[in-house]
């Protein structure tokens, strides 16, 4: 049976000796992070344009193909009814219905500091609206003949059908998205290649070291370990300086960006990455930097 | 019981006109406690014979057994754990330049996941058994070559193997730093360790301390003489003492 205490000193020697090994080339490793962190900011650059187009597109309903405005009196079992038919179209993905209150809380949401402004305004000034999601590579058409057969129906006051130049901004997104996968993989290559060469070095330098550990017993976890936490760690630390640095990027330019460009970024719609994201990030430089040093240490320190 | 077999075990480097054969055919037994010497010529396959028993090489033909077990039928992840059964010494220390006796004989035992103070104790122990003091502060590299094999000493028998190997310790110290190491070897042998070494040097077969003596030339054992176990004793290896294989009967002799 396993040793759990054993196991856990020796996990606690692998740690510590990462650290060691770090600590015996700060400028080998300083390099490595900083080289990673240029290489995580592209990404996080990237990233960060996409998330704030996403919600800018989100905010100006240009991800809503159709919507169905409500006359203000229509009988909730109607609206219950024409929900459910449009349900029933195998095109049609969603259907969420948006009431004066909602609409109101989303107006507010989008002036963001300016919210003020609604101050004494009553909800039902908006009118209650269904919002159509499509199946992607819907036709054109499809949609036309949609957008008619709703208006037909007697609570529906007005169809308003995305056009063209939703399209296009819809295009301009998945555009953004395909650049930032592809960055995402270039950067990681790249970080995987950076940590790779460093974590070489380190096994170079340290070469009588595993020797040694292969001669006493140490296990194939026990040699690599070392290496393989040192290179998960700049692949971490080079994530957050990264991140870190963008904050502070992002901080600075934000206010320029939404004075300057007030009517495409309104009040708000700019933002940071969630505390999720950042941790998604950090976590993928970990991965990254766990892979590289994999690749490296794996093949030259075996049992 | 004997603690190592061979049987029939052949090793060749190489292929084709590079094929080059380290052993041939080579079969005998080590019995428990024996203070057993691998001698020969360069070349005659003595290092390559250790590596086997340490699975760093794997025979082309034949089955090595440890403690009863085939080490070639072990798995991969269990090689590990046969190592730290068989203690290593080697000519070159194999030891890390800049760190202190006690921490090279701690890293064998960190390899264990022992308890700090556990660690310390059993690499000052093993330090002790060697005659040198667990607590001097000394880099290994400013010691003198036969501090520095007892160091390596230490650490393999600070797991407390059930055999030290040792390829060729004394290769790289002066007669009287030679003597001093085949001390300390015969001290850890007389306390029950088998101890198996290759070696070249007249020293250790004049020091009268060798039980078991296999004899390689060109990768076959040409040679297998065992003398009784209880033979092996301390020794004063100053004084003018026959060797002990000298008076023992052969147990075969492979052509």
């Amino acid at each position: 049976m396993r040793d759990w205490g054993n196991t856990m000193r020796a996990a606690g020697y692998v740690v510590s000796r990462a650290f060691r090994g770090m600590a015996q080339a700060p400028m080998v490793q300083l390099l490595a992070v900083a080289t990673t962190a240029v290489c995580m900011l592209l990404l996080g650059t990237v990233m960060l344009a996409w998330t704030n187009a996403q919600s800018v597109a989100s905010a100006w309903g240009i991800d809503v193909p159709v919507t169905v405005y409500l006359h203000d009196d229509a009988p909730t079992d109607e609206i219950e009814e024409l929900t459910g038919l449009l349900e029933a179209i195998p095109e049609v993905t969603t259907v969420e219905r948006v009431t004066p209150e909602d609409a109101m809380v989303r107006l507010a949401d989008g002036l963001g500091g300016d919210a003020g402004m609604l101050e004494g305004i009553e909800p039902e000034v908006l009118p209650a609206s269904l919002e159509i999601h499509l199946q992607e590579g819907t036709s054109s058409t499809f949609v036309g003949a949609l957008a008619d057969k709703v208006g037909a129906f007697g609570i529906v006051e007005d169809v308003a059908v995305a056009g063209s130049w939703a399209d296009q901004a819809q295009a301009m997104l998945e555009t953004v998205g395909n650049m930032a996968l592809g960055a995402a993989s270039l950067v990681g290559f790249a970080c995987m290649a950076i940590v790779w060469s460093t974590i070489r070095l380190a096994v170079y330098a340290r070469r009588s070291e595993i020797q040694i550990l292969r001669l006493v017993g140490g296990s194939t976890q026990f040699v690599r370990g070392p290496f393989i936490v040192e290179g998960l760690m700049q692949g971490a630390l080079g994530a957050a300086l990264a991140l870190s640095i963008l904050y502070a990027g992002f901080d600075t330019v934000r206010p320029f960006l939404e004075d300057g460009l007030s009517l495409l970024f309104a009040a708000g719609t700019l933002r940071f990455f969630t505390p999720m994201e950042l941790g998604l990030g950090v976590a993928f430089g970990a991965l990254v930097g766990l892979l590289g040093s994999r690749a490296a240490a794996g093949r030259y320190v075996v049992t | 019981m004997p603690i190592l077999e061979f049987s029939s075990v052949t090793m060749t480097y190489g292929r084709g006109r590079a094929k080059t054969v380290a052993l041939s055919d080579v079969s005998f037994d080590v019995p428990e406690g024996a203070f057993s010497v691998l001698v020969g010529p360069s070349g005659a396959g003595k290092s390559t014979l250790l590596k086997l028993i340490l699975a760093m090489e794997r025979p082309d033909e034949g089955t090595i057994r440890v403690a009863e077990r085939d080490i070639h039928r072990l798995r991969k992840h269990s090689i590990p754990y046969l190592r730290r059964n068989v203690g290593a010494v080697f000519q070159d220390f194999k030891l890390l330049p800049d760190a202190s006796p006690l921490e090279n004989v701690a890293l064998a035992l960190q390899v264990l996941g022992l308890p700090r103070r556990e660690v310390r104790a059993r690499a000052s122990r093993a330090l002790e058994q060697v005659e040198l003091d667990p607590g001097t502060k000394r880099s290994v590299s400013r010691m003198s070559g036969g501090e520095q094999q007892r160091v390596a000493i230490a650490r393999a028998l600070s797991g407390e193997p059930a055999i030290l190997l040792a390829d060729e310790p004394t290769g790289n110290l002066d007669p009287r730093l030679s003597r001093e190491i085949l001390d300390v070897l015969a001290r850890i042998n007389a306390r029950g360790t088998t101890v198996m070494l290759a070696t070249h040097d007249p020293i250790v077969r004049e020091a009268g301390v060798v039980t078991h003596e296999l004899q390689l030339d060109g990768g076959r054992l040409i040679g297998d003489t065992l003398a009784d176990v209880d033979a092996a004793q301390p020794v004063d290896l100053e004084a003018d003492t026959a060797p002990v294989v000298a008076d023992a009967m052969p147990v075969g002799a492979v052509a």
